[in-house]
């Protein structure tokens, strides 16, 4: 443990963490953008099996299968990290979304349709806040996809940041550093969802959080 | 207590079938009006195809017949601020409180008139709350005082209080009767119950039990 630098493991750290933020608000944005207008798509279009096809098929395959496609369009650095995150996080904070607006109740709709509430307002004012508890399960689930997939993707193709440190301390054979790596990716991982789950308990009080 | 003659709302002729290709009819020839101002209770025996025709009334469900008329308007299937519907079913929007859910009725915000509806329904004191920090009579309430936020032509009460026990559904059935005295909405009592209507209604429309169901008779109840 000799070899055991404070200030890089720290800087290690920091940039992992950027790189999740940034990707996971994107994929947030994105992913509850994209999963609120599916939703409002009419039902034979919805139903329609080429276009299920096309938003459920490219949740299946793996963050890091994309890592040379994006390596190749955005080169090594920074964005390709944040495009591996958002990968990672996308799928999930887009599925809940669209499960959550499709499974507001029947009731609910209703009397949103006899105060008249249409369009944009309605999904802002009705679908959004009433699948809110589904999209934090989503963003939940897209921080630990997020975490992982810069983890790896720093391992493959990464100059900074925890994944790469692993990569590193892997060739000296630093397996006791390599240690200290893996112990911090699960406490920051924890984290990043205890983070999330204060932040939903805070934005939906109204909504129980049984962890 | 006098009522106006002006029809605001009639069921015409509306019949109803479930499933596709002529299946079962479960309404029949449904007709009947609601005058300016009168509280008109609808009973039938459970599965009966009241709340269908809550639905139907609301705009929600398109009947296999007939028309819904508001104020002379055809408005069959076509929801509006005219028709408040009070699900039997809890319908609050869990995200707001008791206050923002009225304001979010009003057509404007008006905190004095969303003030003036916490009142109405005894709900003072408990405007920042969640729904679900309420008891089960206070969201009927808090439902009851929204539906009037609406201000709409006709409030239907779909056994809105058949979930209370018996004693908190009365009372609330007691308030309901001061409600509309203070503010004359015309309303539409669905129940099961006919006792539901007691000193409330000012006719009972008998619903029959068998399939389809039809109109058996309709009662002026005594005079409030």
């Amino acid at each position: 443990m000799e070899y055991y630098d404070l200030t890089t493991v720290a800087l290690n750290c920091l940039y992992s963490i950027e790189r999740v933020l940034v990707g996971v608000l994107m994929a947030t944005v994105f992913g509850i953008s994209i999963g609120l207008l599916r939703s409002m798509l009419p039902r034979k279009v919805k139903g329609n099996k080429l276009i299920k096809l096309l938003f459920e098929a490219p949740k299946f395959p793996p963050p890091i299968a994309w890592i040379p496609f994006v390596i190749l369009f955005f080169g090594i650095g920074e964005i390709s990290a944040y495009v591996i995150v958002f990968i990672g996080a996308f799928s999930p904070i887009f599925t809940s979304t669209y499960e959550g607006a499709e499974s507001v109740p029947m009731v609910i709709r209703n009397i949103a349709r006899g105060m008249e509430i249409k369009g944009l307002r309605y999904l802002w004012k009705i679908i959004f806040p009433a699948a809110l508890p589904q999209i934090f399960t989503g963003i939940r689930v897209g921080v630990g996809m997020g975490w992982m997939s810069v983890i790896a993707a720093e391992m493959i193709s990464g100059q900074s940041g925890l994944g790469y440190s692993i990569q590193i301390n892997r060739l000296n054979m630093q397996y006791d550093l390599m240690t200290v790596d893996i112990v911090l990716i699960g406490l920051i991982g924890f984290l990043l969802f205890e983070t999330i789950v204060f932040l939903q308990k805070k934005i939906i009080p109204w909504h129980e959080v049984t962890m | 207590m006098a009522v106006s003659r002006l029809t605001v709302f009639e069921f015409r002729k509306v019949s109803h079938t479930f499933g596709e290709n002529a299946g079962a009819l479960v309404l029949e020839d449904i007709s009947f009006e609601i005058r300016e101002g009168e509280c008109v209770g609808l009973t039938g025996p459970s599965g009966c195809g009241k709340s269908t025709l809550a639905q139907i009334g609301a705009g929600f469900v398109t009947p296999s017949r007939g028309e819904v008329l508001v104020d002379g308007r055809n408005l069959t299937s076509t929801p509006s601020r005219a028709v408040a519907l009070i699900h039997q079913e809890l319908d609050l929007f869990p995200w707001l409180k008791v206050e923002k859910q009225i304001l979010f009725a009003l057509q404007k915000a008006d905190t004095s008139r969303a003030k003036e509806l916490i009142s109405l329904v005894k709900l003072s004191g408990f405007e920042k709350y969640y729904p679900n920090q309420l008891s089960g009579g206070m969201k009927k309430r808090l439902a009851l005082a929204r539906g009037l936020a609406i201000n709409p032509k006709l409030l239907i009460l779909d056994e809105s209080f058949s979930s209370l026990d018996s004693n908190l559904k009365y009372d609330l059935y007691r308030d309901l009767r001061l409600i509309w005295e203070k503010t004359k909405t015309t309303i539409l009592l669905i129940t099961h119950d006919s006792k539901d209507l007691q000193s409330l209604a000012h006719r009972e429309v008998k619903l029959s039990a068998g399939k389809p169901t039809r109109i058996v008779e309709i009662v002026e109840m005594p005079a409030l």
